[in-house]
């Protein structure tokens, strides 16, 4: 009994440990030496010196980067939002589709992830630019120009171009789950589809709802290229604000608080999510 | 019970009428043309192998399939075109289809609270639907703690409670065991008799088929084979698919040598003479005779026949219990299926016998 229990631990530990080791060197490691550094002391000079301060963290309440956090958090909801509008309808087709369907429908799905986010970024200026396609055929009718780029609905359209698929996935998943008599259980019983919708798919399809949006989110407010490219100076994000105070202000503490930060909040908003979500999975049971 | 019923039949219109319904998959599959009428209060299975068409059928009267041709009539009306979730009419579902995410009492209040209807109202309709279904203290409890006859019955009771004009069964007992399919044949019979709904019910069991209906639809390939109440789909089959489909049966080739006032003489392909008492038509037709393993007799050797008296060898016996199921050989290439009860004991394979069939049980059939 403890030999079986013992030769499994160690298959276990054999099949982690090469993911695990790698995680501790490159993720784990840095980030503990992130956390460390937001600690230390600026000095114009020599980058920083070890002296301890919480200096790094007060300098955050200041109104500018309250600001450029708000902004982010906001494009995270909004882009989010956009994800599930885009998305739940094409989850739903690829979830019920053939499987014929189904695979060339992710193909197209998951094809903006094949493709470098600064070429595909481009592709977004070349159609919503000052003279790129929509604007040619906005003047060509004689009409104004409109201010497609360089501002926060740029930078959603861009976020949420690339993230659909992280939105789709888990949800598919998700509703292909659900059985489909369920749905026309629903509408012999009188349901029309929006109330079978909002009363079956919805409900039953919450826990790839919740990751989806978790995997958005949390995207979205550590995105970089598409923000500095789409929204340029104008909407400054904290992916940026970390960047400049890297390699331009070479502020490495106060960009270490700021990381620290941002994935302190994010850690602890997922963890409440999904410890709600399975709580209200423990009701669904009876318990 | 059941002339009660009739002469209710009588004096309504059909409830149900469907006209010429065809839906078509493919130019090879095609279900139809299918003409029924249905009356108010009356129990209709379809019944037939899988492929046949008569779920489909089900689909196009609960909305779920479109019609490629013809009408569904609901008391007079037209419901072909209307969405599913108009039209009124339950369906019980295969696999139950209870919402998992909800408890017993908000499955089968989900109807009523699509129809905005007051709380007070809800919990007493609820609780009357629940204790009509036997199961009247389960309402906190949610679907997967619930056995599959439990289900089943609350899945019953979800369409119950909204009063639906038809109650549409898709083979709802073939998910549980044998013991528990013949207590909820009985009940589903004594509900629908209680709430004298009219039912139309999809199964592939004859036995279930038989138990339950006042009227049979007997369906293959699409088509329907016969219209008729149990015993007249079991005693006087339309044609061979429907006697051997219903029931054990045997089937022989034979021809048409005489027929005279009320009789019918036919020789089998293997040479054997029979008299049959009815379904005569014309000398030289090529038929099939059906008796039923039941029907063949044993019988002692004094004992005076009038028809179809037939020495034969047995070939094998299946002991069943209540019934003994025998195979025998009245000539070298014929073969019966005999199945008596209570004659047992003493017989043996090899054993040679006398069994007899009665004119009036051999049915003869067109080719």
């Amino acid at each position: 009994m403890t030999v079986s229990a013992q030769s499994r631990r160690r298959y276990w530990t054999a099949l982690v440990a090469p993911l695990g080791l790698y995680l501790v060197i490159f993720l784990v490691i840095p980030f503990i030496n992130i956390i460390v550094l937001s600690f230390y002391t600026h000095s114009p000079t020599r980058i920083w010196t070890t002296e301890l301060t919480l200096a790094n963290y007060t300098d955050l309440l200041d109104a500018s980067f309250m600001t450029v956090l708000l902004r982010t958090l906001r494009l995270g909801v909004v882009c989010t939002a956009v994800c599930v509008l885009f998305g739940y309808p094409l989850a739903y087709f690829l979830a019920r589709a053939s499987r014929r369907a189904a695979l060339i429908g992710l193909f197209f799905l998951v094809m903006p992830l094949m493709v470098s986010a600064v070429i595909r970024t481009f592709g977004w200026l070349v159609i919503l630019g000052r003279n790129g396609l929509i604007n040619s055929a906005i003047t060509a009718f004689g009409l104004d120009r409109l201010p497609l780029l360089y501002n926060e609905t740029a930078v959603v359209i861009g976020l949420a171009n690339v993230f659909v698929p992280f939105m789709v996935l888990p949800l598919m998943a998700a509703i292909e789950r659900i059985n489909p008599a369920l749905e026309e259980a629903a509408r012999n019983l009188g349901a029309s589809w929006f109330q079978t919708f909002y009363r079956v798919i919805l409900p039953l399809s919450r826990p790839g709802l919740i990751s989806g949006c978790l995997l958005v989110y949390s995207a979205a407010i550590s995105a970089f290229v598409v923000p500095m490219l789409m929204g340029g100076a104008r909407v400054r994000v904290i992916g940026r604000q970390i960047y400049d105070q890297l390699l331009i202000s070479y502020q490495w503490p106060n960009a270490s608080a700021i990381a620290t930060l941002l994935v302190v909040a994010t850690t602890c908003f997922a963890f409440a999510v999904l410890a709600l979500m399975r709580r209200s999975a423990r009701q669904e049971q009876g318990a | 019970m059941a002339l009660i019923t009739t002469d209710k039949q009588q004096s309504l219109l059909p409830e149900l009428e469907i006209r010429n319904l065809v839906k078509r998959y493919t130019a090879q599959s095609v279900i139809g043309p299918i003409s029924l009428s249905v009356a108010a209060g009356e129990f209709v299975s379809l019944l037939g192998p899988s492929g046949c068409g008569k779920t489909t059928t089900l689909r196009c009267i609960a909305g779920f399939e479109t019609p490629s041709e013809g009408a569904i009539l609901l008391n007079g009306t037209s419901i072909e075109r209307q969405p599913p979730n108009r039209r009124n009419i339950g369906l019980v579902f295969q696999n139950y289809a209870l919402f998992p995410h909800l408890s017993i009492f908000e499955n089968v209040a989900f109807g009523l609270r699509l129809r905005r209807i007051g709380d007070a109202e809800v919990k007493q309709r609820v609780g009357q639907a629940l204790e009509l279904v036997g199961l009247p203290d389960l309402g906190e409890r949610y679907p997967r703690q619930l056995s599959g006859g439990q289900q089943q019955r609350i899945a019953i009771a979800r369409s119950v409670v909204l009063e639906p004009r038809i109650l549409l069964f898709d083979e709802p007992l073939s998910n549980l065991d044998l013991k528990l399919r013949l207590t909820m044949r009985k009940e589903l019979r004594e509900l629908q008799r209680r709430l004298r709904t009219t039912a139309v019910y999809v199964t592939h069991d004859q036995g279930e088929a038989l138990a339950l209906s006042d009227r049979i639809v007997v369906m293959s390939n699409g088509r329907i084979e016969q219209i008729g109440s149990p015993r007249e789909i079991y005693e006087r089959p339309a044609n061979t698919f429907v006697a051997d489909f219903i029931g054990g049966s045997n089937l022989i080739d034979a021809v048409v040598v005489q027929v005279d006032a009320g009789a019918t003489t036919i020789r089998t392909n293997g040479g054997l003479m029979l008299r049959a008492s009815h379904n005569a038509c014309c000398v030289g037709d090529h038929v099939v005779a059906m008796v039923r393993p039941e029907r063949v007799r044993l019988i002692t050797d004094a004992e005076a026949v009038l028809d179809n008296k037939l020495n034969a060898r047995i070939k094998e016996l299946t002991y069943l219990g209540q019934d003994l199921n025998l195979s025998i050989d009245v000539l070298p290439e014929q073969e019966l299926t005999v199945v008596t009860r209570g004659a047992g004991p003493g017989l043996r394979a090899g054993d040679t016998i006398v069994v007899a069939v009665d004119a009036a049980d051999i049915l003869v059939l067109s080719r």
